[in-house]
Parts: C-alpha cells; structure tokens; sequence
C-alpha cells in the first residue's frame, strides 16, 4: 500500500472527500478524527494488513505519519 | 486454550427476561448533543435498551425467566438439584445470590446453588461448567441463570459506556440426553494481565466503597466517570477480540469436525455491532449466519449469547435441531466458545418485568 491509498483510507474512515488528507496532519487538528475513527483504523489495519496494532502504541500517535509508523514497513513511501 | 468436549447434556430450554423500560438512544441528546448521537449509534448499533428501574437486579430478571421456564417446559422444581448464577451484578456482596434464587425459585434445599463470577464469556462457562455437572453424574438437571444490570454501574455522562449497556436475565434448563447425540466441544481461556482494560474499581476488598469513590472525576480518556463505575478501553477490549476471536472460532470448529457451511448460526456475545460485523467479514461467516440484536437491547453482557438465541433463533430451535457455535469474550479478560447440537427446546416468550418483581429488602437501613 502506498502513502497516498493509505491517506484515502483515512479519508474514507473520517467521511472526508479522497484527498483531504495530505498525510502530514496531527490527529487533534482533524475535526473528524474520533472513537470511531479509532475503531475503524484498527479494523482497516486489520483487514487489509491481517495486523493488530498495539494498543499503547496507538495510543501515543499524535500525527498521521505517526499512524503510518505504526503499520511499518507496510507502507510504501 | 483448553479444549474439552463432552457427551451426554442437552439443552430443555431458554428463557429470557428483560425490565419494561426502554431507554431511546436519541433521548440522551441533552446529555451528550445532538452530533454525538448518531456518531454512537454508528459505532455501536445501539439504538435503544431495557433499562432496570433503582432497586432491581439481575437476579429478578432471571427470577422471572426461570419461573416461566419451569413453567412451560412443564419441569418440577423438585428436579432440579443444581443452581448456578452467573453475573457479575451480584445482589449482595454476600450471600451468593444463586442461593436466594433458590429459595424464591422454590427449588429444593437439596439442590446445591452457587455463583459465577464472569462477564461476557459467562454463559459459556455456564455452559461448559453445567455439561461437566450432568456428564460426570454429578447433577440430573441443573438450572443456569445468567443475567447482568450493567446499567446500573455505568457514568451518566460517560459516553464510551451510557448508551452501549442494557439489562437482561436469563434461565436455560440442562439435562441429560440420550447416547448417540454430538458432542459439545468447548475451547475457553484466560489472561489476566488484561484485567484492567474493564474494570470496576470500587466495591470489592481492593477498595471500599467511600465518599471519594462516589465522585465523578475525568478519566484519562476524556469521558467523567467515578471508582464505582464501569471502566472500558475499548480499543484494548476491540484488539484482544481481533487477536483471539478468529482463532477460537476455527479451533472449536474443527475440533468438532465441523466445515463452516455445518454450522447454522454463530451467536457471539453482543458486545460491539461494528466489531461484530468486521469480525464476521473478517472470518467470512455469511451475515445472516451472524444474529445480532444490539439494536433494541444494547450489550447486555453475561445474557447477551442466550437473549440472542430466544430473540432470534426461537422458531428454528422449538420446532428442529440447530448447529451453533457459541462465543463470548471480554471482561477478564475471558473467552469461550462451544459448538453443540441444540433444540429441538422449549422457548418462552420474552418475558418483561416492573418493579413488581422486585422482593424485599434483607437488610434494614433503620
């Protein structure tokens, strides 16, 4: 998965239009980001990567490339 | 995971019974606003529960699902010579509230009454602990509470948990079966170190109950609850699913020698209408095989695997035989699943309480 399809996902877990999101945003600024985004970004992580994230790890992600770390080497640049 | 199977028990029937009250999701937009409540409904499914009024608890709604059971199934009390109460909303911190159920249940001094202390794998634990009973010759006929009023230790304005819980209280009659019928395979597990992922701090001999536990304080996530409420991380509690559940499921399965098409309904503890539904996906169970009903009732913890199959199964299961798969997980953290043969059974009505069912007090504040 590439950067970009990732930031559609995102995207798509916040209801936003594809492309809202750059990929560099801090997750309190996204209006959208909630509980329920969590859950659907752990459900997307897990579907398309067969990967349970850890939830401390999750926990401490402050910014969308910390979102992206999260998932490692998974992640194309 | 321990995986045991065991012959020779059947299910009579299951009964369940939930107060009258029900509370609308949507009525709690003073409390928490107007956006919020469709993004709750979303994650949840959760659109409305029965709620228990102050003072009843979860041993009356099994009360009134054992009596009808009884009743109905045509069982006289003086058969049954095992009780066993599963919640963890006990009446009291003691006496084991298995043993008023027996007394208000009319069922015999000779009929052993005790509790178990689980959440949402509660019923399967019930189940596997019943089976072990009736196999062994132990016990001819044992009756299986299982209820919670969760409700009733959840932060009003906590919104990770006000609008997820509901109440019900259940009784399923056990017995022994004939020779021939197919085993139970039961697959259960533990691992504590999750334990503080759902938790009611005060209560127990941890902590005691005092004017600073009954303060509503913020929590670290942001919602306001106090040490006598329910805490959840649900994001831990949604992972420790994911990691266990799909793997459950596949080993009681094929234990019990059962291709996924044998199975006839996959009845999982209502915990979470998104996650059930992702689990499902995920483990590419066809959704009508998945019954939920976390819409009208919400999460109703220890009760929510048998209210699912009175709400959902009853017609196949009075008139036929049924293949299940049962599955609870969470508060523990706690899992088990259970593959059986079930029905054909006897299954009331639903039955719904007010406070008339509610008995006196054994204490007085005098």
């Amino acid at each position: 998965m590439t950067r970009a399809d990732f930031c559609r996902k995102l995207d798509s877990i916040m209801e936003l239009p594809p492309g809202t999101i750059q990929g560099d945003e801090r997750l309190e600024a996204l209006e959208s980001w909630d509980s329920l985004s969590l859950m659907a970004f752990i459900a997307m992580v897990d579907s398309e990567f067969d990967k349970r994230v850890a939830g401390e790890e999750l926990a401490r992600c402050k910014t969308v490339p910390d979102l992206i770390a999260l998932v490692g080497d998974r992640v194309a640049a | 995971m321990s995986i045991s199977q065991v012959s020779g028990v059947r299910i009579a029937g299951i009964a369940s019974a939930v107060p009258r009250q029900v509370i609308e999701s949507r009525s709690l937009e003073a409390v928490f606003g107007a956006d919020e409540i469709p993004k709750v409904i979303k994650g949840t499914g959760v659109e409305r529960r029965r709620v228990v009024p102050d003072g009843m608890c979860a041993s009356d709604l099994c009360y009134a699902a054992g009596r009808q059971l009884l009743a109905e199934t045509g069982c006289d009390p003086a058969s049954v010579d095992s009780l066993i109460f599963v919640s963890q909303s006990h009446d009291y911190l003691l006496p084991a509230t298995s043993c008023l159920l027996q007394d208000r249940l009319g069922l015999p001094v000779g009929c052993p009454s005790f509790d178990i202390a689980l959440g949402c794998s509660g019923y399967v634990y019930g189940l596997w602990t019943a089976a072990g009973l009736i196999a062994s010759g132990l016990s001819k006929r044992c009756l299986l509470a299982v209820g919670e009023v969760s409700t009733r230790r959840i932060g009003p304005r906590d919104r990770s948990a006000a609008m997820l819980f509901g109440d019900a209280g259940t009784a399923t009659l056990l017995e022994r079966s004939e020779p021939g019928a197919m085993p139970w395979t039961f697959s259960l597990g533990t691992d504590g170190s999750g334990g503080k992922h759902l938790i009611v701090p005060a209560g127990g001999s941890r902590l005691i109950p005092d004017a600073e536990t009954g303060v509503e304080k913020m929590g670290s996530d942001g919602n306001p609850r106090r040490l006598d409420d329910l805490f959840m991380n649900g994001t831990e509690i949604f992972l420790f699913t994911l990691n266990r559940v799909p793997k459950l499921v596949k080993e009681v399965r094929e234990t019990a020698g059962l291709s996924p098409e044998a199975i006839d309904a996959y009845v999982f503890h209502q915990a979470n209408e998104f996650m059930l539904k992702h689990l499902a996906k995920n483990m590419q169970l066809p959704p009508e095989k998945v019954p939920l009903i976390l819409r009208d009732f919400g999460n109703t913890s220890s009760a929510s695997i048998p209210l699912t199959i009175t709400q959902k199964l009853r017609d196949p299961l009075q008139s036929g035989s049924q293949t299940l798969l049962l599955g609870g997980f969470g508060v523990g953290l706690s899992w088990g699943a259970v593959t059986m043969q079930a029905g054909p059974m006897v299954i009331p009505e639903l039955v719904e309480v007010d406070e008339s069912v509610i008995p006196a007090p054994l204490y007085s504040r005098n």
